[in-house]
């Protein structure tokens, strides 16, 4: 069916099978790296590169693997996997390795790359199983990008650290504004993951249950 | 929908593969032990191809943050390699040296003082412990900076502190931390936090040094506004401020009096004279 169908493969993600917004898989860290731009950027960049990859190398062996560990030996890639890329950050992009701190280790927990192994990469070719993997991990990606888009305008002013709300504004120099201090907390991430459920389903009927 | 699809192809596939029984224990064992080598062998090449790149960084980053206390990386933005601009003004204004709990200063080079750590050092009995002290010497001006090492809300915090050559004035100070919450206890790694403390005087009397308390109230010359809803990570600060001072009593000590010795000596030229 979708296999062959290269393009609903890669949209599907982006709506109607949207890793977050409608699985409801990887929450934790969407709510954890979502204060500031940068960090969620450069985290869903490396979802999407584990995802990707682990879809990938599973689905070469899929003909191979027993079936009685079957969960381990996904789990040694997707840790293998999870492991360079934190090797990497930390060579490369030391500034933002030391922002994600341990998420980037829990990638390796993110429910979305056993359940797209599971789903997909275990059943269907490897090209295909790329572009699934690549395609969640930017559905995830998007998600993160809009929630922290949101948390870091109102919560600290700025964008991908540059100021957007002018410094006079604030009470600090005689201004008027104060950040939201509520934004920048985990639960008023949840309450935004939330509103965002909320819209795709109203914009996506098919969505709703009857 | 989906599902039933991957399954079917699963089993296809299964078939065709009919030769080796691939649920075997054997073939499972087998399988097992090569996956954990291929990728045991994969994850040495990797750490050991990107150790030097990822050492590299911890130590730009620490000469960083001694520079950053005495005011030394105020241009960094304008800089094209940032690496390169940081070893040069470190190599050009800081001296490494050891101290022990007395403040008499230990025959350590330079480097290895560069790799002393606070942390492992408080976990050495008293008398064995060195200390590192970082001295900055920009033309006649000198600035002594010690490490910080210290408790937060959810992990260490740790950073620099810069004295002046009084050793009573802060000149400056860096923080920073392992896993505060952003937005709140971690905000005591930014600029508008670390300036307050910059000509702020430690409170020698007092067994806080430096007071942390809450925003909005008066300040005086030894107390800073604290982070709202960081309240246990500034206190922390506060508290790491008052300890690590302690380790470095005897060297503030030692320092003041040999400032005293050249104070008067100048003073008897100035009556010779």
């Amino acid at each position: 069916m979708s296999s062959n169908n290269g393009l609903k493969i890669f949209t599907t993600p982006f709506n109607s099978g949207n890793p977050i917004t409608v699985l409801v898989l990887g929450i934790c860290s969407a709510l954890a790296v979502t204060v500031k731009l940068q960090p969620a950027f450069v985290m869903a960049i490396s979802v999407t590169v584990v995802t990707g990859f682990s879809n990938l190398i599973i689905s070469f062996l899929r003909n191979t693997i027993p079936n009685s560990i079957r969960i381990i030996v996904q789990l040694l890639v997707i840790a293998t996997l999870v492991i360079l890329v934190n090797e990497v950050l930390k060579a490369y992009v030391y500034d933002v390795s030391k922002q994600l701190s341990v998420y980037v280790g829990l990638i390796i927990t993110n429910c979305i790359l056993m359940g797209r192994l599971e789903a997909f990469a275990l059943g269907n070719r490897p090209i295909p199983s790329f572009v699934d993997g690549i395609a969640n991990g930017m559905g995830y990606g998007i998600i993160l990008i809009i929630v922290a888009f949101f948390r870091e305008l109102l919560g600290s002013g700025t964008l991908f650290g540059i100021r957007i709300i002018p410094e006079s504004w604030y009470v600090a120099n005689g201004g008027f504004y104060l950040d939201n201090g509520l934004i920048i907390l985990p639960p008023m991430a949840l309450i935004m993951l939330g509103c965002i459920i909320w819209i795709h389903r109203s914009v996506n009927q098919d969505l709703q249950e009857k | 929908m989906e599902n039933n699809s991957d399954i079917k192809n699963k089993q296809d596939s299964n078939v065709k593969h009919k030769k080796i029984d691939i649920n075997g224990s054997a073939y499972t064992v087998i399988y097992s032990v090569i996956m954990v080598v291929v990728v045991a062998v994969l994850l040495t090449v990797a750490s050991t191809a990107l150790k030097p790149a990822q050492k590299l960084n911890q130590e730009i980053e620490k000469k960083e943050n001694i520079l950053k206390t005495v005011g030394k990386t105020a241009d960094i933005a304008n800089v094209k390699n940032k690496a390169e601009y940081i070893k040069n003004e470190y190599g050009k204004y800081i001296r490494a040296a050891a101290t022990d709990i007395n403040g008499n200063f230990l025959d350590v080079s330079d480097s290895i003082v560069f790799t002393l750590e606070l942390k492992r050092e408080l976990a050495k009995p008293e008398a064995e412990r060195q200390l590192p002290v970082f001295i900055c010497k920009d033309g006649e001006q000198l600035r002594y900076i010690f490490q910080l090492h210290g408790r937060g809300l959810w992990g260490s915090i740790w950073g620099y502190i810069a004295f002046e050559s009084d050793m009573h004035t802060i000149a400056g100070v860096v923080f920073d931390h392992e896993g505060e919450t952003p937005g709140l206890g971690a905000e005591i790694t930014t600029e508008i936090f670390q300036k307050q403390f910059e000509n702020k005087k430690i409170d020698e009397d007092n067994s806080l040094p430096i007071i942390i308390q809450k925003p909005g109230g008066e300040l005086n010359s030894h107390t800073v506004d604290g982070i709202s809803g960081g309240t246990i990570t500034s206190k922390g600060v506060q508290q790491m401020l008052a300890d690590n001072l302690k380790l470095y009593k005897g060297f503030i000590t030692k320092i003041k009096s040999q400032n005293n010795n050249n104070n008067i000596e100048t003073n008897d030229k100035n009556q010779e004279l």
